[in-house]
């Protein structure tokens, strides 16, 4: 309970820190927000009657109080480009991003952890080294760049969908899905071969352990103390870094949003930035700080369940 | 009931072979405490595992017999021999901190050998854990049973790992070095915790150790091993009084001659 | 005892060297001028004349490549002494003073850590704009957090050894023992956080130029080519296969020979 507390303080006091420093850094470097709105050609009373509407010659702090308690009122301001409200922009294109994470996330466990373990087991074998030498490769290929032969392979030579014929969630959840399977896909494959090498060292070394040896010692087969004893120590320090890949892999998805062209967080984040519409991107920053803050929670928690030394603490 | 004929142990995991136990002959009978001694890399350690049957790795030959009631555990299977293991033939480790697994509670890691080997019930098993439990002398053994090693000292993982070795009620005990890692207080609670245990169930004890005062208190019958070869071997009090071998007697000599009143070594 | 030959090492260090080469050779000869339009060669597929074909604007991609893979490790080469400079000096002082300071520049750094480091280049990006320069520090920026957490456990870690207090009996300043005596003794790890690091950057930085915010023409760049080549897979396959597969070299070489020396160390 004290600890539920303790994490939940924490949390809030990070998301303040961290939006602060965006809406801190939004407003201070790019200059004058009333200047860019109405452009050079604007009159000097002009400019003095929107900053004061604005709320701009009110300190940061106070300014930023404001915006906060207007964004968890569901208000995110007004896109400068488009003058309509941003949460009205953003908020039905968040579960899109959001799917297309989640399945990428699903794809690296339900590939690494499977093929990790059998690298594992058949240490220094063919199939070991062949799972290595394609590893090394699958690292090495930035994301969008896999995206790009995929829609060349799978999307313009063997047809298996259509490029830039993404399905909207809100009329065929399947064709969605589906449609998201290979973007998803190219997301998964680079963490997948992280996790994988990761969790196929850490079976190794925990294989090397001596409770292991004592788990033998009780007539426990190999299978059986894999399951039984190591796999739990072995995905300690895979938890961990499934939680720093799967907030990579929301801010991963901005990118392969384009390769597939999904209309999704990253499309109107990449409009707003070359459009220097920075309410809307404060708030897709501010949205995604949540979610990778949420993922960190989740993180903790499963930590804690499978790591008993953690709740002492 | 345990009868070691000729055994030898081969590593071929370097270029040149390389033999860690010479043909070594050693018998231990229903319910004595056998004592093997000798310095670290003597082969006392592989010799004890190679009878525990966790020295089934392909980079090595063993040759001779080690015969437990009749079988060889040399040539029998896999499954066989686990189904000896942990139930007639258990094993304790030098290294209690590492030896528990630290994601599991210690209930369940007590239970384990009941589980792979019995019929029992979830009720009838712990039952019979925290019976275990509190043989050795626990305190407390329901709030053990719930615990995770992480939450225990040193000698009370010992005394777990004990517990967790007797819960089938097997005919031996191997314990290579339980006590090296603990203080020197703690080493004599294990050391007349094993003679108890030894005494109530009639489990006979393979000791394996390079502390001779403890193997003195603890053994009828020693066995001394150096450079892989078995020196000498007999009853305890025999070989103290009158050793055979130069080796012997220097090993006796070495012994602190103020151990036993316990003024040393508690710095740890 | 038989020792295996490190392929990672052998392997990592001819790709890696074949890369540098091929970079250097882009700064100073490339076969066409990387931007000269030819409408005649629009598309062009392998020929003698173009080994690897031509763009959409009939430009050489070859030249393009070697101009584009030297701008790429400009680009990583600034975000790694960025990152890294400053984050020894933030780990430094917070890893061996400890205290207030430590405590609310560490709360930042663990919130900003948290955070993908390519989302916070977008930020900085979308501050101050495109461009090679904002490239590096925004990219330089982002990397910092990680950067300077590994040099303050380092330091923490080392702060305590004999060596340290040996120093500061003989009246060594603080400074001195900081930077003098205990970095060096960091860098067998700060090293391989180094060499990830320039990889992640590579990956960042084609990344931010494929989404058209990174390095702006007239800078040829491997990203920028690709998001170009996306429109023509069908027609010329080679326009994307060729800045891709010079990524993929040059990552793949990189973490080679990183895995190859860590091995090779122990």
């Amino acid at each position: 309970m004290k600890y539920a507390v303790q994490k939940i303080v924490s949390f809030v006091m990070t998301l303040c820190l961290v939006s602060f420093l965006v809406f801190a850094a939004f407003a201070v470097i790019p200059g004058d927000p009333a200047l860019s709105k109405l452009g050079t050609d604007a009159t000097p009373s002009q400019l003095a009657a929107l900053r004061e509407e604005m709320g701009l010659n009110r300190p940061l702090l106070v300014r930023f109080a404001d915006w906060a308690v207007s964004f968890v009122q569901g208000d995110m301001g007004t896109s400068y480009s488009y003058d309509r409200p941003v949460s009205g922009m953003i908020l039905d294109k968040l579960p899109i991003t959001l799917t297309l994470a989640v399945m990428a996330f699903l794809l690296t466990i339900m590939i690494a952890v499977p093929l990790g373990i059998y690298a594992a087991r058949h240490e220094g074998g063919k199939v070991d080294y062949l799972i290595y030498c394609i590893n090394q490769v699958t690292m090495a290929v930035p994301p969008f760049f896999l995206g790009i032969l995929m829609t060349f392979f799978f999307g313009l030579v063997l047809k298996w969908f259509t490029p830039g014929g993404y399905v909207s969630y809100q009329t065929d959840v399947p064709g969605f899905v589906r449609y998201l399977f290979f973007p998803a896909l190219a997301i998964a494959l680079p963490k997948a071969a992280m996790a994988l090498k990761l969790l196929r060292s850490s079976v190794i070394h925990e294989t090397r352990q001596d409770y292991a040896r004592t788990a033998y010692s009780r007539g426990n087969n190999t299978n059986q103390v894999l399951y039984r004893h190591i796999l739990k120590n072995a995905l300690i320090p895979v938890v961990t870094f499934l939680g720093m890949a799967l907030a990579d892999m929301i801010a991963g998805s901005i990118i392969i949003e384009q390769v597939f062209s999904i209309p999704g967080l990253g499309r109107i984040l990449m409009t707003s930035i070359s459009g220097r519409d920075y309410p809307v991107v404060q708030a897709i920053i501010v949205w995604i700080a949540v979610l990778v803050l949420v993922v960190n929670l989740i993180v903790d928690l499963v930590y804690r369940i499978i790591d008993p030394r953690i709740r002492m603490e | 009931m345990l009868e070691i004929k000729n055994l030898n142990i081969e590593f071929h995991d370097h270029l040149v072979p390389e033999t860690v136990v010479h043909d070594l002959n050693l018998s231990v009978e229903q319910g004595e405490i056998v004592g093997l001694v000798g310095e670290s890399g003597s082969g006392k350690s592989m010799t004890a595992l190679a009878v525990a049957g966790l020295l089934r790795r392909h980079d090595m030959k063993k040759t001779g017999q080690i015969l437990f009631e009749g079988q060889n555990l040399l040539e029998c299977g896999r499954s066989e021999l686990r189904k000896l293991q942990g139930s007639e033939i258990s094993m304790i480790f030098q290294e209690p901190m590492t030896s528990l697994n630290p994601v599991r509670r210690i209930g369940w890691q007590v239970e384990e050998a009941l589980k792979l080997h019995t019929e029992l019930g979830k009720e009838e098993r712990r039952a019979r854990a925290l019976e275990v439990l509190s043989q050795v002398e626990l305190q407390d053994p329901e709030r053990v049973y719930r615990a995770y090693p992480h939450e225990l000292s040193g000698g009370m993982r010992q005394r777990v790992m004990i517990a967790a070795a007797i819960v089938c009620r097997p005919k031996l005990l191997i314990a290579d070095e339980p006590t090296t890692a603990l203080d020197v207080t703690i080493q004599a609670q294990i050391v007349r915790l094993l003679q108890k245990i030894n005494r109530e169930s009639r489990v006979a004890v393979l000791f394996i150790s390079h502390d001779l005062s403890l193997v003195r208190q603890l053994c009828s019958r020693v066995a001394v091993m150096q450079n892989g070869y078995l020196v000498e071997a007999g009853n305890t009090e025999d070989i103290f009084r009158n050793p055979g071998e130069e080796y012997t007697r220097q090993l006796i000599a070495a012994i602190p001659k103020i151990e036993r009143g316990g003024k040393e070594g508690n710095a740890t | 005892m038989k020792k295996k030959k490190n392929w990672n090492l052998i392997i990592g260090s001819l790709m890696t060297g074949c890369m540098i080469l091929f970079m250097l050779l882009g700064l100073f000869y490339t076969p066409y001028d990387p931007e000269a339009m030819d409408a005649s060669s629009k598309l062009a597929g392998i020929s003698s004349a173009h080994l690897m074909g031509c763009d959409n604007f009939g430009r050489d991609i070859l030249s393009r490549v070697l101009k584009g893979s030297g701008t790429t490790l400009f680009v990583a080469a600034g975000t790694v002494a960025i990152g890294t400079l400053v984050g020894i000096f933030i780990g430094a002082l917070t890893g061996y003073y400890g205290g207030i300071l430590d405590e609310v520049l560490m709360r930042i750094i663990d919130a900003l850590f948290a955070f993908p480091s390519i989302l916070l280049a977008l930020v900085f990006i979308s501050l101050i704009g495109p461009g090679k320069y904002n490239v590096i520090v925004a990219l330089g920026i982002a990397f910092i957090p990680s950067f300077s957490r590994i040099v303050r456990s380092q330091f923490l870690y080392q702060k305590n050894m004999d060596y340290v207090s040996s120093a500061k009996l003989q009246g060594a300043s603080a400074f001195r023992i900081m930077f003098v005596h205990i970095l060096p003794n960091t860098l067998p790890v700060l090293s391989s956080s180094i060499m990830i690091g320039f990889n992640n950057a590579v990956l960042a930085e084609a990344g931010m130029s494929y989404l058209g915010i990174g390095v702006q023409p007239p800078d040829a760049s491997l990203g920028r080519m690709l998001s170009e080549a996306q429109s023509y897979l069908v027609t010329a396959p080679g326009f994307a296969l060729f800045p891709g597969l010079i990524i993929i070299l040059m990552v793949l070489g990189f973490s080679l020979l990183a895995e190859g020396i860590s091995h090779a160390g122990d």
